[in-house]
């Protein structure tokens, strides 16, 4: 099953003019003020990614974006326009997740999350309709794997495969999990 | 198969899914840490992230470092038995050697390290220039085995140097970074003993 919107999101996202060059070049060049505007524009949506895929807790997605954030200072060098600048933050972001969900910290919090539904984004998400609070805790409290496949492939729009590369593993875990992940926020909205 | 009710259900799930906002605004103050923390440094220089991948942290990086030592302690002794057919000195690691005097401690701060680690570095330089001019005396595979110990000892040196830029004030990688240099002029000095005699 694929989600058209969401993939029509993620190839606007690819194709949009999105931050200007020239910001990104002064930005480059060592201009903290023009990195403000990059994060400005850009921090919203890195914000929402970054609660997600760290399972809906506020601190630890703040903490992992201003990380992202920071790397993408020290890495602006590298990006060469290639692709759009959002997703090479997209990137950063997806990497920088996956990083820290290594560490043991990572998965006390996660732990944590699981075990108390109601800490789960509810700050973050507190101007969102019930029925999409219901969702966003239900996302939150799915297991590492399901719900890494769930946000990258029906939120933020990628395909089987893409996210097959970013997590390191099969394209058919990635199936499955998400399959496993559909199966479960169903039940959990049941409820 | 899916059946035909769970594809309804998935359905609608995605229906509720495409409503989730793709944006959420982080806490205001998110920007200030981040400002004080890009002030620091400008794009293109090194980072190792406000949280360390575990790969990164001084601790992994001094295990690392121990285990890259003993790797080469191994390395060394291989090295120094296996011409059999010239000479095979007895293997005398630093706990066994005789102790004719106590050891004088080892440089306790990065700064007094940084004043001996010249003298280390140009010592190893100069072994490894008599090594080189003399590495006919030596079998090839002594010298590969030369060559591969060096490898792992100075791994285990960029490894302690790593760990000590994020934590400068650990003794023990000092103490690490220390044997380390120190091993590798054992290995350069016996090394070449072996090729004269």
């Amino acid at each position: 099953m694929t989600n058209p919107s969401a993939a029509s999101h993620h190839r606007s996202l690819t194709s949009a003019t999105g931050t200007s060059p020239d910001v990104i070049r002064r930005a480059q060049a060592g201009d903290a003020d023009a990195f403000e505007v990059i994060y400005r524009e850009n921090s919203p949506r890195v914000f929402a990614l970054c609660l997600r895929l760290s399972g809906g807790a506020r601190d630890e997605a703040t903490e992992l974006m201003q990380d992202v954030f920071i790397r993408a200072w020290r890495g602006l060098t590298m990006f060469r326009g290639e692709s759009a600048f959002s997703s090479w933050l997209h990137r950063l972001t997806v990497n920088a997740m996956l990083e820290s969900a290594r560490s043991e910290k990572r998965r006390m919090a996660r732990v944590m999350s699981i075990e108390d539904p109601e800490s789960i984004g509810a700050e973050g998400l507190r101007a969102t309709p019930d029925l999409q609070v219901d969702l966003e805790r239900a996302i939150a409290s799915l297991p590492e794997g399901a719900r890494l496949a769930f946000v990258l492939h029906e939120i933020e729009g990628f395909q089987h495969g893409e996210i097959a590369m970013q997590l390191g593993v099969a394209e058919g875990t990635v199936r499955a999990q998400l399959h496993r992940a559909r199966k479960l926020l169903i039940q959990a909205l049941e409820r | 198969m899916i059946d035909p009710t769970e594809e309804e259900k998935f359905a609608e799930l995605n229906a509720l899914v495409r409503q989730l906002p793709r944006e959420i605004d982080p806490p205001a103050d998110a920007w200030m840490s981040i400002r004080s923390e890009i002030d620091k440094t400008r794009p293109g220089e090194s980072y190792t992230g406000t949280r360390r991948a575990i790969w990164q942290r001084p601790m992994f990086l001094a295990a690392a470092a121990v285990a890259l030592v003993a790797v080469s302690s191994i390395m060394t002794a291989a090295v120094l038995g296996w011409d059999a057919g010239i000479t095979r000195p007895r293997i005398v690691t630093a706990s066994q050697r005789p102790q004719s005097k106590p050891q004088e401690p080892g440089p306790a701060t990065l700064a007094e390290f940084a004043s001996v680690e010249n003298d280390y570095i140009s010592t190893a330089n100069q072994l490894s220039a008599v090594l080189e001019s003399e590495s006919n005396t030596l079998s090839p595979e002594t010298v590969a085995k030369l060559k591969e110990s060096l490898r792992i000892i100075d791994a285990a040196i960029i490894e302690a140097r790593r760990a000590l830029a994020a934590d400068p004030g650990n003794r023990a990688l000092i103490d690490m970074l220390n044997t380390s240099y120190n091993q590798k002029l054992d290995l350069l000095r016996r090394t070449t003993e072996m090729g004269r005699s």
